[in-house]
């Protein structure tokens, strides 16, 4: 019986947790119907008419051109649709039906206004064009501008790098790691350079300092092992004490993924990069 | 006035004879004919004495002229202070050497000659490693020396010339001793596992006390201020089991010094050398540990019988762009060493080729780790 009313509880609770995002999402588009959205969905207000529609524009002109959908959402609080930035991301996405083509391809950039929160996800196509690696540059690339909050400018950095992103991809060769035209890693030049010059100069400096030491034979002698008596060493006190144990203990690095390439999807068939901004 | 300089002359022809390391015997440089040691000690063992005594009367008799007289004589003499005149028995040519010069050769009739009296007495050397190895073997040792030396400047080998080559009997000192050696180590070992997300070394700290004594035998030291210490440390070590009781028929043929460093200007050397060997001896008892640290010593020497002996060395200098090149050959095993001048050149040049050989393959893989 016990186990009946918890069952109905815990159903009630998830239908309630389902329909109340559904509504508010539903409710709060509707502030956005001044502008004819279809790629940017301004939920919580933060962009001028003028500004939304100019987005709009180079949203749909980039997302036409490509095949693939570029769209921003801005929410009040992620937590309204669901108890994850990407759940609520993909729940959105989905919902909203978004993607172009069968395959509903696209990428959509997701901002939590309430904690500064946001998710970058991708679907269909929107997984090649956009690698793990790939969203990680985009993020960065409107972040400095959210952190001043410049909204509008942000905004358009990423659509402007989604369709230098996308063309990149269009050529066969998705930003990666290992393939990023617009980002020097100055860390792994520096490692490269280091293999490349360091390494060969410091081998060759111990190589020639062999040859060097050959050149010299004439030393003073230090000790005098060789002229010990035959059976002249008579060891008469042998203490070994044991004093002390000392214990380190060294934190072993996880092995991450972030030198290798690629794109992670979920069974849902999203890919996500999110964070704070 | 009887001679204070024998020089050894063939039974047979009355040739003059030298020493041949090889054959261990006196050979004749004319008619070939051959002698053992022992027939030559006996053969000369009067001249010898005769030669020792007139050494010790003209020492005596130098000993008792006052400072005065000593300028009057040495007005007309135009040798250095510190030589000694004496006259070739076979040419009667002056031949003026070293105060310390015990065996040469004369530089007009070209005879192999020994003063017995430097040796003679409280300078007797207890004994004598004779030379082993000849003139032609220290040769060709030394263009050897150069083999496989890759920062030789090539010119060096073909361009230099060997200026001189002779055979010393240097003096050495060697000395026994006793070291008592009370040394205190650190001393671990560790263990190294894997206990979740941590990597764990143990490692286990001992006091170690290691007390004895190291007795030591014949350490040498050269006792002539004419060879570089370093020099002849590096030509170390001769086989001791072929010591001979000391006499003059080795030397024919070759240079020979009686010491001029004393035995206690020696010894520091000498039991310095000792006392670091003896603290090592005992560090090597200490074993079954991952790291040893010597922490203290106390290490006192008490010192032994000190002998006075002969050691055959080969000297060969080079001379190449108005530089001197000096090496020794230890006289019986045939061990040589000697500095070798160093092209900058060739040092950069192999430094690029392995530096830009190694880039070349580091390039590559760094390509192919993308």
């Amino acid at each position: 019986m016990k186990k009946r009313i918890f069952s109905l509880i815990l159903s009630l609770t998830v239908a309630v947790a389902l329909f109340l995002p559904v509504a508010a999402y539903a409710a709060s588009t509707d502030v956005s119907t001044e502008v004819d959205a279809e790629y940017v969905f301004d939920v919580y207000g933060l962009l001028t008419n003028s500004e939304q529609r100019k987005l709009e524009n180079r949203a749909e002109e980039i997302s036409e051109q490509y095949g693939c959908g570029v769209y921003i959402v801005i929410v009040d609080d992620y937590e309204d649709y669901a108890y994850y930035v990407e759940t609520a991301a993909e729940y959105i996405y989905e919902d909203t039906n978004l993607g172009m083509g069968s395959k509903r391809d696209g990428v959509m950039l997701l901002l939590s206004m309430y904690d500064r929160d946001y998710d970058i996800v991708a679907y269909g196509y929107g997984n090649t064009a956009f690698t793990d690696y790939g969203k990680e540059r985009v993020a960065e690339e409107f972040k400095d501008d959210f952190r001043s909050n410049d909204w509008y400018n942000g905004l358009n950095d990423y659509l402007n790098i989604c369709e230098r992103y996308l063309g990149y991809a269009e050529n066969g060769k998705p930003v990666d790691v290992g393939h990023d035209p617009e980002h020097i890693d100055w860390g792994r030049v520096l490692f490269k350079a280091a293999l490349i010059v360091l390494v060969p100069m410091i081998v060759a400096g111990i190589v020639v300092g062999i040859f060097w030491s050959q050149m010299k034979s004439v030393r003073l002698a230090g000790t005098a092992a060789e002229y010990v008596a035959p059976g002249g060493l008579d060891v008469q006190v042998s203490e070994d004490v044991y004093t002390h144990t000392s214990v380190n203990r060294i934190r072993r690095e996880r092995s991450s993924n972030s030198g290798g390439g690629g794109t992670s999807v979920n069974s849902g068939g999203f890919s996500h990069s999110s964070g704070k901004f | 006035m009887a001679t204070q300089v024998t020089n050894y002359q063939c039974p047979a022809c009355t040739g003059p004879m030298h020493f041949v390391g090889a054959s261990g015997r006196l050979e004749c440089d004319y008619c070939g004919s051959s002698y053992s040691v022992e027939e030559i000690e006996k053969l000369y063992a009067g001249k010898e004495e005769k030669a020792a005594a007139a050494f010790a009367q003209a020492e005596e008799k130098a000993a008792a002229i006052t400072p005065e007289e000593r300028e009057y004589l040495d007005a007309g003499n135009d040798w250095p202070e510190g030589m000694k005149a004496y006259n070739c028995p076979s040419c009667s040519a002056e031949l003026v050497c070293d105060a310390t010069t015990a065996a040469t050769s004369c530089p007009y009739c070209g005879n192999p000659t020994v003063i017995p009296g430097q040796f003679s007495g409280m300078m007797k050397p207890d004994c004598i490693i004779p030379f082993k190895i000849g003139k032609e073997q220290a040769i060709a040792a030394l263009k050897n020396h150069y083999k496989g030396k890759r920062l030789l400047p090539k010119e060096f080998s073909d361009q230099n010339h060997l200026e001189e080559i002779k055979g010393v009997y240097v003096p050495f000192w060697l000395f026994d001793s006793v070291v008592d050696a009370d040394v205190t180590f650190h001393a671990e070992t560790s263990v190294s596992y894997t206990e979740g997300d941590y990597d764990v070394t143990e490692i286990s700290h001992y006091d170690v006390r290691r007390a004895g004594t190291v007795a030591f035998e014949k350490v040498p030291a050269d006792a002539s201020t004419k060879m570089p210490d370093d020099y002849m440390d590096s030509i170390e070590p001769y086989h001791y089991e072929e010591f001979k009781p000391f006499s003059s028929a080795y030397l024919p043929g070759f240079l020979a010094d009686k010491y001029d460093v004393s035995k206690e200007d020696c010894a520091e050397r000498a039991n310095s050398r000792a006392m670091r060997s003896a603290v090592d001896e005992m560090k090597n008892t200490v074993v079954g540990y991952s790291s040893v640290v010597v922490e203290g010593q106390d290490v006192n020497l008490h010192p032994g019988k000190a002998r006075y002996a002969l050691m055959p060395v080969w000297l060969l200098s080079t001379r190449w762009q108005d530089k001197s090149y000096l090496f020794a050959m230890n006289g019986q095993t045939g061990k040589l060493v000697g500095d070798l001048p160093v092209s900058k050149k060739r040092a950069l040049q192999w430094f690029g080729a392995i530096a830009g050989a190694l880039a070349a393959v580091m390039a590559v893989i760094v390509m192919l780790m993308g």
